[in-house]
């Protein structure tokens, strides 16, 4: 009987215990975010008394932004409309080398390992090089303009759906393949007909998502010279005509919320 | 018969009006955003013997600048930090305000809804731009930009993460006779921290990826030092420092990955 008793509040004990040191690590890991906290602050100079000394300056600068000019409404419709095309076609002209490059990049359809691993490599490395330093880059290669930025968001997308597609394609129903393959299809017919149409909703949706993410990356292209609405406001705020960067301001939500909304609505009937 | 009709329906390879009216407009809309936005083949191959030249002017990589880009990749990395912490700070509470179940009153839900959505529909580097031109330069308008962008998107996925809560537990709590408060802390809040958790795992991720290139604007990091080194012409010290930029955003991605796994 005592010892029945005695086992049972050990096990009660070990129960504290195990929560007391789980919540130390919380702690220390509460301690330790905190600490690095403060020391990015400190390295990037950023305290409260100098948030609280700027935000008049950001007050004034705010009241001499609005209202907003509407006289410069039509003159941005160009730059909008040259945003929204930079979008699609940064987005559909990759499909056509993301997918290629994925079915060589996924392991259940690529070639062999060594392939598949280049592949990945070079699909990473145009995904992790940021849009606007693609854009730096070819406006000083083919000059200013709307094509670099077509450019600049193609190669990135390139990356970003090669490596999506992959995934989707490395998730397909292993079932499928064996069912074609014991029919006797050749591997081509078992990939085009097999595992493209079964990730085809996945990838569809993945594709629109890129759609959406790349008209807000369009928007900023203009910023180092690759045409689009950006270009627009960073004249704009360079020649101090405030009212009219509000005005490209209020565009760019409009037409970002816009296809955002579009966008949600296509993925939700695709899959 | 009715296994050809049926078959039919499984193949809708048929060209049917609607079909051919939809490619026709496809390839409008295609022809005009290709003549809008000037992308043409011939300009391409013109412009080719140009990016060769690039690449010969980029390579080899300047390895020298590496002892000057480590400060700058600090500082990239403080921004990216800082401002993922302030910003999931403040967007956890606006989250629980914006969501529809635990909103207190209809208005407040419709105005911190607007908020987040303006914050969040503006990129980061153009709040960057703003500013920079508000507080001058370096990497404290950059934090401030990244820390608004990043509030209005924490916020909007956490405060939908909030209206998906299973509200089984919820019921079950309250009909035990737990305060709403009560209901709050044993129902909702562990439903939902790793979800915000994760979230801002991804968003230090993002943050740090904006990071790099908040410098093109003057908002500090290494974006800096790679904007001087183009506008330089100094292309070996470009590469250079794109290889840090790739190395940076790569290791930092593996590392959340890494924490995300462990955390849900």
């Amino acid at each position: 009987m005592i010892n029945k008793h005695q086992q049972m509040s050990g096990g009660v004990e070990f129960l504290f215990v195990r929560r007391r040191k789980r919540r130390l690590y919380i702690a220390l890991t509460i301690l330790g975010i905190i600490g690095v906290a403060f020391w990015a602050a400190w390295g990037t100079g950023f305290n409260i008394p100098k948030l609280i000394s700027g935000s008049p300056k950001i007050y004034n600068f705010l009241s001499r932004m609005f209202p907003p000019a509407a006289y410069f409404f039509p003159k941005v419709l160009k730059p909008t409309i040259e945003t929204l095309q930079m979008a699609l076609l940064g987005t559909t002209i990759p499909i056509f080398f993301a997918l290629p490059l994925a079915l060589l990049a996924a392991a259940n359809t690529g070639p062999n390992r060594l392939v598949t691993f280049f592949i990945r490599i070079l699909l990473n490395l145009l995904r992790t090089v940021p849009e606007l330093v693609w854009a730096l880059l070819l406006v000083n290669v083919v000059g200013l303009g709307a094509f670099p930025g077509v450019l600049a968001l193609t190669l990135h997308t390139i990356g970003g759906l090669g490596k999506l597609y992959a995934e989707a394609i490395e998730a397909a129903n292993p079932g499928i393949i064996e069912a074609m393959e014991a029919v006797g299809a050749k591997r081509y017919k078992v990939i085009l007909f097999g595992i493209v149409p079964s990730c085809l909703p996945l990838m569809i949706s993945t594709t629109l998502l890129y759609w959406e993410y790349n008209n807000r990356t369009a928007t900023i292209l203009g910023l180092v010279g690759a045409g689009g609405i950006g270009l627009a406001l960073t004249h704009a705020i360079e020649d101090f005509r405030y009212h009219d960067a509000v005005t490209c301001l209020v565009i760019i939500v409009l037409i970002l919320s816009i296809i955002d909304r579009v966008s949600a609505k296509l993925r939700a009937r695709v899959i | 018969m009715i296994m050809s009709q049926s078959h039919l329906k499984i193949c809708p390879r048929r060209l049917s009006l609607a079909r051919i009216a939809t490619i026709a407009i496809a390839i409008m809309v295609y022809w005009w955003a290709v003549r809008g936005t000037e992308v043409s083949l011939t300009e391409f191959i013109r412009g080719l013997p140009g990016i060769w030249n690039l690449l010969q002017h980029m390579f080899p990589p300047d390895l020298k600048i590496l002892k000057t880009v480590g400060g700058p990749v600090i500082e990239t990395l403080q921004i990216g930090i800082l401002s993922t912490i302030i910003g999931s700070l403040i967007a956890f509470p606006l989250g629980f305000l914006a969501a529809a179940n635990t909103s207190p009153h209809r208005f407040v839900y419709i105005l911190i809804r607007a908020i987040l959505n303006v914050f969040r529909g503006v990129s980061e580097i153009i709040w960057g731009l703003i500013f920079v031109v508000a507080l001058g330069l370096g990497s404290f308008p950059g934090v401030i930009a990244l820390v608004i962008f990043c509030v209005g998107t924490i916020g909007k996925l956490l405060a939908e993460a909030v209206e998906a809560v299973d509200p089984g537990p919820l019921e079950a709590i309250r009909s035990t006779g737990a305060s709403n408060w009560k209901v709050f802390l044993y129902g909702v809040w562990p439903q939902v921290i790793p979800i915000y958790l994760s979230y801002c795992l991804y968003y230090w991720d993002h943050n740090t990826r904006q990071a790099t290139i908040l410098g093109f604007v003057g908002a500090g990091g290494v974006g800096y030092t790679l904007f001087v080194a183009l506008s330089m012409y100094e292309f070996e010290q470009a590469t250079s420092i794109i290889f840090v930029m790739v190395i940076l955003i790569t290791l930092i991605d593996r590392f959340c990955w890494f924490l995300r796994r462990r955390i849900i």
